[in-house]
């Protein structure tokens, strides 16, 4: 069943429904409406994650009827396809006679070796507009970002108080009829740190648990969280890093046990890196990371923490892929302890099985399970009723 | 509700030494032990199938004439949990006086070749301090993994797959008292698809029987599709064509959904890897990968991600033999 996630299901439609920098989104729409090749062309809205930056530029866009040309940091931004695809449309109107819009999501995401010629491509892209262009980041004081900054009307977005996040979250919760105890709102708003985005995750995370929504489930959930962002952030920043030694100053920056970042790094492995070629040598290297994580804890050997750290810095180093990388939590990361405890029972099945018919481990996993799941298929093929 | 299923090989297992199948010359001087009430500690070794745990048992069960409980145990060496645990139990096992006519009690210790060295000289000294209360049947299927000392304290026993027309009578025979129709030549096809491993024939034929509640050759062909190690062999296979992904998704799905051991997996991917179109150099290195993905995964490493990167290694192998080529 298709079920939408509540950061899509609860996004604002209309302007005065978005919550918060009122300020600033005020100043973003007046740029747009008074919009003249004479003034900045171009404005880069900034500020933290969940804000509603790229939310503004998607309501104001439908609120005074413009074309919006989004192009984010998923698609691959060479200078090709920044002149092919955006500057034809930025000389003309649009098929439906709607002025366009250009807007350019995560241009902190571009790195200037990855992304060829992306940020000249920009700059060009301005000079020549005809049209309005909107960037957003979250950082735009990046040094690659300083030619684009200078043509640019900079907006800046701030966090959310925590009385606006928590007004949102008590409006939806009461709309779904969900019973969850203020206290629990309270915490989750102030975890979200004015994170909207997070705190909508938080909330539809704890309530899909269960229906009651206990203290204990708020901290683990929501430590989860906090942390999340700060792991992404500290990878991302791993495998951009100048050097090993900056590389691995972010990775122990996340105060996270070497062994549960190195899950978090390997479980990304397929959106870190590019072939087969790639992925063996990033493999081989957390492989080792792993090898030597096993000698710590089982021999204690805490002096060899610092070499999987090394080893981790450098497959993320070494591991670089053109576009920016998408992370995300990876299945290993949250089925752990189901994993684990699926395998405990499935250790228990095999033990059982092997007293009672006196066979190998190998047997049962290989002859006697297959078999007795095999008869138990066919059987509830049978007792079905054949129609013809 | 799985369980509730009686699995043929354990339903047909002969209790007694004179109801074992083929196999004359070992149940010969096994009886001669039962007679004598005195014995040796054993060595059983051979390929699966051969009746090595059938015999041990009916050892045990003629032995003492069918009063076994509290006379025996039977463990296995290579439980994760090790030596230790085997030495403890033993030596509370051994304790106790034996019930019967017998002055002696019995372990039956199944897998002593997939232990190291370490473990089977600890095995050894347990074998000594307990040898006036306690005999060992030791079950392997390489002799050369066991190590001299062991070998020399034991009556060796060596057990040959079983002749093609010995698993036949067998299976037949099975067949008649479930009342199942067989075609000629479904068995015969079994007892050439088992290789002289009875445990293997018979569990076809019930598989087969499941189907359609009658063992044909298409009945045989379908159970053996189905069964068997050819999920392994996909892993291989994946990563081998240089779809890394979907190789990982398939050995995780091993891991965790359908529980086989990391061992299991690394020793099929072996026998994968010695049988593909590697130059031997590929090979070597891939070999020498595995080693050590091996030993990193006995030593505590994560199946996942030691596997994994031998996978990435399968998986970059054939397209660099096509760069060579272009």
């Amino acid at each position: 069943m298709f079920r939408e996630i509540w950061t899509t299901k609860f996004k604002p439609k209309n302007w005065d429904e978005i919550v918060g920098n009122e300020k600033a989104r005020e100043e973003f729409l007046n740029w747009l409406k008074n919009w003249s090749p004479e003034r900045k062309k171009a404005a880069l809205i900034y500020g933290p994650a969940g804000v509603g930056k790229s939310l503004t530029v998607e309501v104001a866009a439908k609120m005074l009827g413009y074309n919006l040309i989004e192009l984010n940091a998923s698609d691959t931004r060479t200078k090709d396809v920044i002149l092919e695809k955006v500057l034809p449309a930025l000389r003309s109107r649009s098929i439906s006679g709607k002025p366009n819009l250009v807007f350019l999501d995560e241009v902190d995401g571009i790195y200037q070796r990855e992304d060829v010629g992306a940020v000249s491509a920009i700059k060009q892209l301005i000079d020549q507009a005809a049209s309005p262009i909107v960037m957003v980041a979250n950082d735009p004081w990046k040094p690659s970002l300083r030619e684009i900054r200078e043509k640019c009307l900079m907006i800046e977005f701030s966090r959310l108080r925590k009385d606006q996040v928590l007004k949102r979250l008590k409006k939806i919760v009461e709309e779904e009829g969900i019973l969850i105890k203020d206290e629990a709102l309270e915490a989750i708003a102030e975890r979200s740190q004015g994170d909207m985005r997070s705190a909508l995750t938080d909330l539809e995370a704890l309530t899909s648990e269960s229906e009651v929504v206990s203290n204990g489930t708020i901290q683990s959930l929501l430590g989860n969280r906090l942390r999340e962002e700060s792991i992404f952030e500290a990878i991302r920043h791993a495998i951009y890093a100048k050097n090993i030694n900056e590389a691995r100053i972010h990775l122990m920056s996340t105060n996270m046990n070497p062994d549960e970042l190195l899950d978090w790094i390997y479980g990304n492995f397929p959106n870190i890196a590019n072939d087969n070629e790639k992925a063996y040598e990033f493999l081989k290297v957390i492989a080792d990371a792993d090898f030597i994580l096993a000698i710590v804890q089982k021999k204690r050997m805490w002096l060899l923490i610092p070499y999987i750290y090394d080893l981790l810095a450098i497959a993320l180093m070494e591991s670089k892929k053109r576009e920016y990388i998408k992370l995300f939590r990876p299945n290993r990361v949250s089925e752990k302890w189901m994993r684990i405890s699926k395998q405990q029972e499935r250790i228990q099945k095999i033990k059982e099985l092997k007293q009672k018919y006196h066979e190998t481990t190998r047997t049962i996993v290989f002859e006697t399970l297959p078999l007795l799941n095999f008869i138990s298929e066919k059987k509830k093929d049978r007792l079905r009723p054949r129609r013809k | 509700m799985m369980e509730t299923e009686q699995v043929w090989t354990e339903k047909y297992r002969p209790r007694r030494l004179s109801e074992m199948v083929d196999r004359e010359e070992i149940v010969k001087r096994l009886e001669t032990f039962v007679k004598t009430k005195n014995m040796p500690h054993l060595l059983f070794v051979g390929p699966p199938g051969t009746s090595k745990t059938t015999s041990a048992l009916a050892l045990v069960y003629d032995m003492y004439n069918g009063n076994v409980s509290g006379n025996y145990i039977e463990l296995n060496a290579s439980d994760e949990r090790g030596i230790d645990v085997i030495r403890s139990r033993v030596k509370e096992f051994a304790r106790s006086v034996p019930l019967g006519e017998v002055p002696f009690k019995i372990i039956i210790l199944d897998e002593c070749d997939s232990t190291t060295e370490e473990a089977q000289q600890a095995l050894r000294r347990t074998m000594e301090r307990y040898s006036n209360t306690t005999r060992f049947i030791l079950i392997a299927n390489e002799l050369y993994k066991i190590i001299e000392p062991i070998q020399s304290r034991c009556a060796v026993f060596r057990f040959s797959p079983l002749p093609d027309n010995a698993i036949l009578e067998r299976l037949k025979e099975i067949a008649t008292k479930e009342n199942i129709k067989y075609e000629e030549e479904a068995l015969k096809m079994i007892v050439e698809k088992s290789e002289g491993d009875m445990r293997k024939a018979i569990n076809f034929a019930q598989g087969a029987a499941a189907i359609e509640g009658a063992i044909t050759v298409k009945s045989v062909k379908d159970f053996i599709g189905y069964a068997g190690i050819g999920k392994i062999d996909q892993v291989f296979e994946k990563a081998f064509h240089g779809d890394l992904e979907a190789a990982i998704n398939t050995l995780n799905n091993l891991l965790y959904n359908e529980g086989i051991p990391p061992r299991e997996i690394i020793r099929e991917i072996h026998k994968n890897i010695m049988q593909a179109s590697f130059s031997s150099q590929e090979k070597a290195d891939v070999v020498s990968m595995l080693a050590d993905v091996e030993y990193r995964v006995r030593s505590g490493g994560d199946p996942e991600i030691q596997i994994s990167a031998l996978l990435a290694k399968i998986s970059m192998l054939p397209s660099e033999k096509r760069r060579k080529q272009s």
